[in-house]
């Protein structure tokens, strides 16, 4: 956050495409490009790179600001899909009931299982919060109501006043970077406000923080819940998009992957997360489209990332952030 | 003398068959500036966190500003009021020294739950934090990251850090530790322009500075008090001669 | 539920206890020993056996192709540790998460290359395939059985390794006062390679020994390592005893609930509810308990001073 401009042209240039706002501009003038040339696949693909930014983006959040290595981070997003599929069965269906649900839904497991794994440090952290992902994964394959192991199809889109808005992808494409664009704003100033400061100090010294008065357990579980909210949003999103929930979307390779996305972008810079994310979906895609074996170069990629010991695309270019 | 700032009383603590804090009770008053020695070893450090409250007494209380806070944590006791320059320096090294200084100033400035105002923004306690550091004699180093700065530099910050914050009593755990003769005669001088606005517990090994500072001086040794008086009286205590400063009994 | 249905679900629970116990004995020793978070002991689990399934395949001999499985899931431990994981040990948490879920990615997607998506066969031996009476209308299969006896010998094994050997000594000096034991003269590094590939060749084991009642596929490991997590949780980082009594209390509390979660709920509520939320119940029945150690015990049932074998 303290990155001071480098001064060669090459060097803002390179500031300018790292700055968060550029991968969001340029997410929406894919949309704009997709819409103006018909090629609705780019639409689908930036709708699905926003929802994964957004998720990557809030575990960004606590991982990079408040340095805990949450592995349960495809539970909440999986919550706020299964938020969508059951409140749609109940017959509500407006983005602006469904989205604040989703949050609260998701926010709604995050808090107790966080403040148990906080009670921890370090590897138990990470197992706690990875055990207790699992849990929700095998409790909404149980529930048969709503489809088990297989899942289920949602109703139909959601509604703006009862008016079918986003059954038009590209309206879809626009909610989704409008409320990846809208958390960013909001994290950014969260993480230059009083409480970025002391969930960093936090991070750094935990026992200096403390020492100073503030509770470093509550900043972090208030941290680690809105996290786990955003991500519900994220998976509500990634719900409309496909239509379909399941499982699957809380399997913990998704936690994993999300943290891949997370470190690859830099897990310092918030901006990292979201440019992780459209890294890792780019490399899904045409990866995908060229072998079923996708996920052997990803885990390649990973590990000649931590082979090279540059966990951040922004040194590659020559920017400490 | 009025009410004491803090008292312990009949602390006890062991760790298995090793006995740290051995019934200790001690009082510093409202204006006072009070000094723990002790040879090494003699429980200093675990008296410090029990004070502190990063370590829980077996028995006995802890009383500060008038309430009993044996059963609160850290966090609680400096949001009372206490505050604390640690042993090792412990800054956070990623923020500048501004930074830290106003970190420090916001747990005692309403809620740190603030997710939108950013903290550059909020002017008064930038200027509280710069003063802070000015009185410190860091002017000028605001922006420098604290994990660059020099060792007494970072003492330095810390005072400021405990400063901002108003407390209303310090705890310093071997503040001179480490620190050249001519930063500790500084931050000895700095200490002692605070007398009589902010009582203070400081434990020291720089026997001028304790002597310079301190109205009492409590000896410790073997987890236990020796002795609690003067610095004149504690000169010519026998029993600390012998334990304390290694002379033989004549 | 009749009687012979609970025994039968007991012996289920403490068989697959069992399991889970051989993948986290060795997963606890690397955390507890080298702090090392290491999400690809599935991993070695699923390879042990994939390895197992080849090699007897190849000649035809269950115990022959056992043996040579292990070898070359102690081989491929050995190889891990000295390529990757060395250079990891000293490394914050992570990047060992992210080396070791990359490892995930290509291993899943290499055997799938290799073997295929499906699951490939692994017959238990003839002389071991029927079943027993344990008791008048109890039949038991013998393989099941013959997985508990040799969890249980392994246990006894890794008792007497870690509390009567000079390695085992070492293993546990390591875990506490690492500096010291190199200050000895000892090659810490050797022991946590010694440790690391034990640990691996035991997770091989209980794959090979799960492959023919569960189902040899490239996903195998990922189950059976969260479920060894919550046994570390649970149990103890780093202690052998804690991961025995933990396994076989996970295995058998998994096994129970599903078993009988829907027909003990049915004595509250009606037959449609219960149906509903028996399994969902029953499916987080460990987790929860791992919750309520994690409240009264946050560092696990053996810790401390309990802590025996190791820690």
């Amino acid at each position: 956050m303290t990155a001071t401009p480098s001064p060669t042209l090459a060097g803002r240039v390179v500031a300018v495409l790292l700055h968060p706002a550029s991968a969001i501009v340029g997410l929406a003038l894919v949309v704009v490009a997709a819409q103006v040339f018909g090629q609705s696949f780019w639409t689908t693909l930036a709708t699905r790179a926003a929802i994964l930014a957004l998720a990557a983006l809030s575990l960004g959040f606590v991982l990079g600001q408040g340095g805990l290595v949450s592995f349960g981070h495809a539970a909440p997003f999986g919550i706020g899909a299964y938020v969508v599929l059951i409140a749609g069965e109940a017959g509500i269906r407006d983005v602006f009931a469904l989205v604040p649900l989703a949050f609260l839904g998701a926010a709604a497991f995050a808090a107790p299982t966080g403040a148990l794994a906080l009670r921890t440090r370090g590897v138990y952290f990470i197992m706690i919060t990875l055990a207790f992902a699992q849990m929700a994964y095998f409790v909404f394959s149980a529930l048969s109501a709503y489809g088990g192991d297989d899942g289920m199809s949602i109703v139909g889109r959601a509604t703006v006043f009862g008016v079918k808005l986003f059954r038009n992808d590209a309206n879809l494409a626009w909610l989704a970077i409008g409320l990846l664009a809208a958390v960013s704003l909001f994290l950014h100033g969260t993480v230059h406000a009083r409480f970025g400061h002391v969930l960093r100090a936090a991070r750094d010294n935990e026992a200096r923080t403390a020492a100073l008065g503030f509770s470093v357990f509550r900043t972090r579980l208030v941290a680690h819940v809105l996290a786990a909210g955003f991500a519900g949003i994220a998976g509500a999103l990634m719900a409309e998009q496909t239509g379909f929930v399941s499982p699957a979307l809380m399997n913990w390779h998704r936690s994993g992957e999300l943290i891949v996305m997370v470190v690859l972008g830099g897990s310092r810079r918030l901006s990292g997360a979201v440019l992780g994310a459209i890294a890792v979906v780019l490399v899904e895609e045409f990866l995908g489209a060229t072998t079923e074996y996708w996920k052997l170069g990803l885990g390649l990629i990973i590990l000649a990332v931590v082979a090279g010991r540059v966990a951040d695309l922004g040194r590659l270019v020559g920017r400490r952030g | 003398m009025s009410e004491p700032i803090l008292r312990l009383d009949d602390l006890q603590k062991r760790y298995g068959a090793l006995v740290v804090s051995d019934h200790v009770s001690l009082e510093v008053g409202a204006r006072e500036i009070h000094a723990l020695i002790g040879p090494n070893g003699a429980g200093k450090s675990t008296l410090v966190g029990q004070i502190a409250g990063s370590i829980r007494p077996d028995g006995g209380r802890v009383a500060f500003a008038g309430r009993d806070v044996t059963g609160m944590g850290v966090s609680r006791r400096a949001r009372l009021g206490l505050a604390q320059v640690f042993q090792t320096s412990n800054v956070i090294g990623g923020f500048t020294a501004l930074d830290n200084v106003r970190l420090a100033a916001t747990a005692t400035d309403g809620s740190s739950f603030r997710f939108f105002r950013p903290l550059a923004a909020e002017r008064r306690l930038g200027d509280r934090a710069a003063a802070a550091l000015g009185r410190v004699g860091l002017a000028g180093r605001e922006t420098v990251l604290a994990g660059a700065l020099a060792h007494g530099e970072k003492r330095a910050l810390e005072l400021a850090m405990g400063l901002v914050q108003e407390p209303r009593f310090l705890l310093l755990d071997e503040p001179m530790a480490g620190t050249g003769r001519e930063e500790t005669e500084r931050l000895t001088e700095l200490l002692a322009s605070l007398d009589g606005e902010i009582p203070m517990l400081i434990v020291e090994h720089d026997m001028a500075t304790v002597f310079r500072l301190a109205h009492r001086i409590t000896v410790l040794i073997g987890g236990a008090v020796a002795i609690t008086g003067t610095a004149d009286e504690i000169r010519a205590d026998r029993q600390v001669r012998i334990a304390y400063l290694g002379e033989e009994a004549p | 539920m009749s009687f012979t249905l609970l025994l039968v679900q007991i012996l289920n629970g403490l068989q697959f206890g069992v399991i889970l116990f051989l993948v986290a004995a060795g997963l606890t020793l690397v955390f507890g020993v080298m702090d090392f978070v290491n999400l690809a002991h599935g991993v070695q689990y699923m390879v042990g056996a994939y390895l197992t399934a080849t090699a007897v395949a190849a000649t035809g001999h269950f115990g022959l192709g056992l043996l040579v499985g292990l070898a070359a899931a102690l081989v491929l431990g050995l190889v891990m540790e000295m390529v990757l994981f060395r250079h990891l040990t000293r490394r914050d948490h992570l990047e060992q998460v992210l080396a070791t879920f990359g490892v995930i990615l290509v291993a899943t997607d290499g055997v799938k290359m290799i073997f295929g998506p499906a699951p490939i066969a692994l017959a238990v031996p003839e002389a071991l395939s029927g079943s027993v009476a344990l008791m008048p209308g109890l039949l038991y299969p013998v393989w099941r059985l013959v997985i508990i006896a040799s969890g249980l010998f392994v246990a006894f094994l890794l008792w007497f390794l870690i509390t009567r050997t000079r390695i085992g000594m070492l293993v546990r000096a390591g875990s506490t006062h690492p500096e010291m034991v190199s200050a000895l003269g000892v090659d810490i590094d050797r022991l946590f390679l010694f440790v690391f590939a034990f640990g691996a060749m035991l997770a091989g084991f209980s794959g090979a020994m799960a492959g023919p009642i569960l189902s040899v596929e490239p996903h195998m490991g990922d189950t059976v390592l969260i479920l060894a997590f919550v046994v570390i949780v649970i149990g103890g980082i780093g202690s052998v005893r804690g991961a025995l009594v933990a396994s076989l209390i996970v295995g058998l509390v998994d096994t129970l609930g599903r078993a009988f979660a829907t027909d003990l709920l049915r004595l509250v509520v009606d037959r449609s509810s219960a149906a509903q939320a028996g399994p969902a119940i029953a499916s987080m029945a460990i987790y929860l308990f791992m919750a309520a150690v994690l409240i009264f015990k946050p560092s696990g049932l053996f810790t401390g001073e309990r802590a025996t074998w190791t820690k």
